[in-house]
């Protein structure tokens, strides 16, 4: 107890709380740049940390964490430019509801139900660590095959008008993450001698490549016809830009549901945040009166992707700190930035270096006031940027997004790929095909595949000891279930659109 | 009046540019740009980076790092490949980047198409069981998985699958290769007793002080001194190992006043404090430097072993 209090005055330090201030703002500002996004940050930060004592740094890396979630979101929805994967789950509402000339609605709701979703899973963490770290231990390849296969069936409910047009996209993304070394022989798969494709496509470029390129070109394509009325970025203001009270207290149960499955996914090392944000983003669309509001700017549809995906990050954390894994890309570079400053994540964290940790734990729920703090002054400014004009503005995004992409994910060989798939999303948006259905398969693709191919090796000398896994059994049994349902729902609510 | 300004202006922008230099050329008259070969952020990041800021303080020029990462090295070596050979753009890889990977024939680049500046550190792979498996080392768990029939080892890249095949042969005993991405996975897969043994880096060592796993074999050929009771592949019987290390190149035919300038300047920086500590104390790895002459005959005398065992896992 003593440890914990002195560890929590440690981190009340001046020193502790500029440097999470200072991760916080450089967190938010590269984390809304097209084509940057929080990994981007956290790599361009742990440089920087140094010199800093391990708990300044270690703080200010949280920051610029929870910082680059909230600034992917501005990015995501001021200018359909997601940084990383998962933020093209925001771009579904919170791009339409800025552009129908609520920025700061659409920002604020986003920004609440991250706080609340990240605060969430950091409490679990604090709280449950341990625990929950065992228990996620005990999903091996098999159960996390069975959790993908369950929850890309829910996912599948988000396949658009035609289910075939949705099945045909994410099976091409599946496709397309074919591309690089066969996880099992090493082999190069369609890389066509092209060393830079053997780790896989860079999935931040694609991702701006197929959502925010072709987004900028239509809107271009639009600013030819604008004639004499002066046009601005989004429709002019209307009132209501401001997130009610009223409203906020409506989203309260898609909030807990998403801080809910972003806790769980996050705690399982190898699912990641694209699947807690769209499993949400499903889930959230089934269970809400309003569904056909979906994909139109729907404040429920933001507030389920951003609490979930945030409540991932905090829960990340169970995994990396309790046992060394991290859970995704940027969970990695904390463990290296971990090692830096000399702490070693592992079962012992909390016996050894007991000071940092609940030092680190004061930080995290500090980082969360500040990204509270810092972004709702922020987004002010931020939603400010839907009153430049359109010609402006779109230019600049496009030359920030191959600026961005150059930088982040190497070289000109990216910039390429992204001005690729920008003609492949643009043709897939003209014929109506799901640009978020190519995005799914194409992140969760290599998943699916790798926990299929290990379950498939490991049950290869005895397959009858599949029945020892009652948990994945029960889950592949439900999958059936679940698919019906979101069948029967969809005829549902094509017969009431005919009436 | 015109020699005067022009003194001036020579004196004026030697002072600029901070040159303390005599008027000859030398290098670095200019910064360098170091290529490292990994994604932001690892442990070999850092080593670069750090090692980046300690050849700033001794050379005097500012060094600018970028990561182009992916196939184990090989994006960064392909770039180093086309870049000019005055010094000035240099490339940080590992040892299998150069030793092993070309010989699977996947990648365009060979050992003969750099020149090596220096190793600055080594790693130090093992192998590595859960601590609740049935059996406490090596030869126990290879004799557990013979009756069972079959063994379950999580690989992480392909020189770690060639050894394990290796070893699978020479006891008659069937490999289940379970693949993972990165260390990441396959740790989750131990600890969550997914598998018998899995490939890992230095970073098991501390999990193994900590008794999280048991670390069952080292590659290294002659073991880890610092850990007597860990047995190398060696000691066990096996005509096989891995010896890994950090590598920073340039390309063929590299400068040669340069390439000993930047030689030289590693093997100042890797006695530094901050390096030494972050090789030894937190990253774990094997403190050890390698002249360019001596990294070269290693990587060539690496590249045939690892051609036998090619040969002797194909047959």
């Amino acid at each position: 107890m003593d440890v914990m209090i002195n560890a929590i005055l440690d981190s009340l330090s001046l020193a502790t709380l500029l440097s999470v201030a200072l991760g916080v703002v450089l967190g938010i500002i590269i984390g809304a740049i097209p084509g940057l996004n929080a990994p981007m940050a956290i790599a361009i930060a742990i440089p920087l940390t140094f010199t800093m004592s391990p708990l300044s740094a270690i703080g200010m890396l949280i920051g610029v964490m929870k910082g680059g979630g909230f600034g992917g979101a501005v990015g995501a929805i001021l200018l359909n430019t997601p940084g990383e994967p998962h933020s093209a789950a925001t771009t579904l509402d919170g791009y339409p509801l800025a552009r129908s000339g609520k920025p700061r609605k659409a920002l604020q709701t986003a920004l609440y139900s991250s706080v609340i979703g990240d605060s969430c899973s950091d409490i679990v963490l604090i709280l449950l660590a341990p625990t929950l770290a065992i228990f996620a231990l005990k999903a091996g390849p098999v159960e996390l095959a069975a959790i993908l296969i369950l929850s890309l069936t829910l996912i599948a409910s988000l396949s658009g008008n035609s289910l075939a047009k949705g099945f045909f996209a994410t099976a091409f993304g599946a496709l397309l993450a074919t591309v690089g070394m066969d996880p099992e022989t090493a082999t190069p798969r369609f890389t066509f001698g092209y060393v830079e494709l053997f780790d896989g496509l860079p999935l931040a470029a694609i991702a701006i490549g197929v959502l925010a390129v072709p987004e900028i070109i239509m809107r271009l394509e639009e600013g030819r016809h604008y004639g004499k009325h002066k046009p601005t970025l989004h429709d002019q203001h209307k009132g209501d830009d401001q997130l009610k009270t009223k409203e906020f207290f409506g989203l309260r149960k898609t909030i807990f549901r998403g801080a809910a499955i972003g806790t769980v996914i996050g705690a399982l090392p190898g699912l990641g945040t694209t699947l807690a944000a769209f499993l949400s983003y499903a889930s959230a669309k089934r269970f809400s009166k309003t569904p056909e509001q979906f994909g139109k700017g729907s404040l429920e549809g933001i507030a389920s992707t951003e609490s979930a995906n945030s409540a991932v990050s905090g829960a990340n954390l169970i995994p990396l700190l309790t046992l060394g894994i991290p859970g995704n890309l940027t969970a990695a570079l904390l463990v290296g930035a971990f090692l830096i400053h000399g702490v070693t994540p592992g079962p012992m964290i909390f016996e050894r270096d007991a000071d940092l940790i609940y030092g680190l734990f004061a930080a995290m729920i500090m980082a969360n006031v500040m990204v509270l703090l810092i972004g709702r002054t922020g987004l002010q400014f931020f939603a400010l940027i839907t009153k430049v004009p359109p010609y402006v503005i779109y230019p600049v995004v496009l030359l920030l997004c191959v600026v961005g992409i150059y930088v982040s994910q190497g070289g000109f060989f990216a910039v390429w790929l992204m001005l690729g798939f920008a003609v492949l999303g643009y043709l897939m948006i003209k014929l109506d095909i799901s640009v978020v259905c190519f995005l799914i398969g194409l992140v969760l693709g290599p998943m699916i595949e790798l926990s299929i191919r290990q379950s498939v090796v490991l049950l290869s000398q005895s397959p009858s000891s599949i029945f020892d896994y009652v948990f994945a059994l029960s889950l592949l049994c439900a999958t059936p279930m679940v698919a019906w349902i979101l069948i029967r729902d969809r005829k549902r609510a094509g017969s009431n659109q005919k009436e | 009046m015109k020699l005067m300004t022009l003194m001036k202006g020579v004196l004026g922008t030697s002072l600029i540019l901070g040159m303390t230099a005599p008027a000859l050329a030398e290098f670095p008259e200019k910064p360098i740009t170091m290529v490292v070969g990994f994604k932001a952020g690892g442990g070999s990041d850092t080593a670069a980076r750090l090692m980046a800021s300690e050849l700033e303080k001794s050379l005097g020029q500012k060094i600018i790092v970028t990561n182009r990462g992916g196939a184990g090295g090989g994006v960064a070596a392909a770039y180093i490949r086309q870049q000019p050979k005055d010094g000035y753009t240099i490339g940080f890889a590992v040892a299998t980047t150069f030793a092993f990977d070309p010989l699977l024939g996947n990648v365009a680049h060979g050992l003969n198409d750099f020149s090596y500046i220096a190793a600055p550190h080594g790693y130090r792979s093992v192998f590595v069981s859960p601590i609740d498996a049935p059996y406490k080392d090596f030869k126990g768990m290879i004799s557990y998985a013979k009756e069972r029939g079959w063994l379950n080892y999580a690989s992480i890249i392909p020189l770690d699958r060639m050894i394990m095949n290796y070893i699978g042969k020479q006891e008659g005993l069937k490999v289940n290769i379970v693949p993972t991405r990165g260390g990441a996975g396959a740790r989750q897969a131990v600890l969550g007793g997914h598998v018998d043994v899995s490939f890992s880096g230095s970073n098991a060592l501390p999990m193994h002080e900590q008794g999280a796993v048991r670390i069952v074999a080292s590659a290294l050929p002659t073991g880890m001194p610092d850990y007597p009771d860990i047995p190398s592949l060696k000691s066990l019987g096996y005509d096989i190992y891995s010896r890994n290390y950090a590598v920073f190149f340039g390309p063929k035919d590299i400068d040669e006043q340069a390439r000993k300038k930047l030689e030289m300047a590693m093997a100042r920086a890797v006695r530094s404090p901050v390096y030494s500590d972050y090789v030894r104390n937190k990253f774990r790895g094997r403190e050890i430097f390698l002249s360019g002459g001596e990294l070269k005959a290693e990587l060539e005398m690496q590249a045939k072993d690892f051609r036998h065992l090619l040969k002797a896992t194909e047959e």
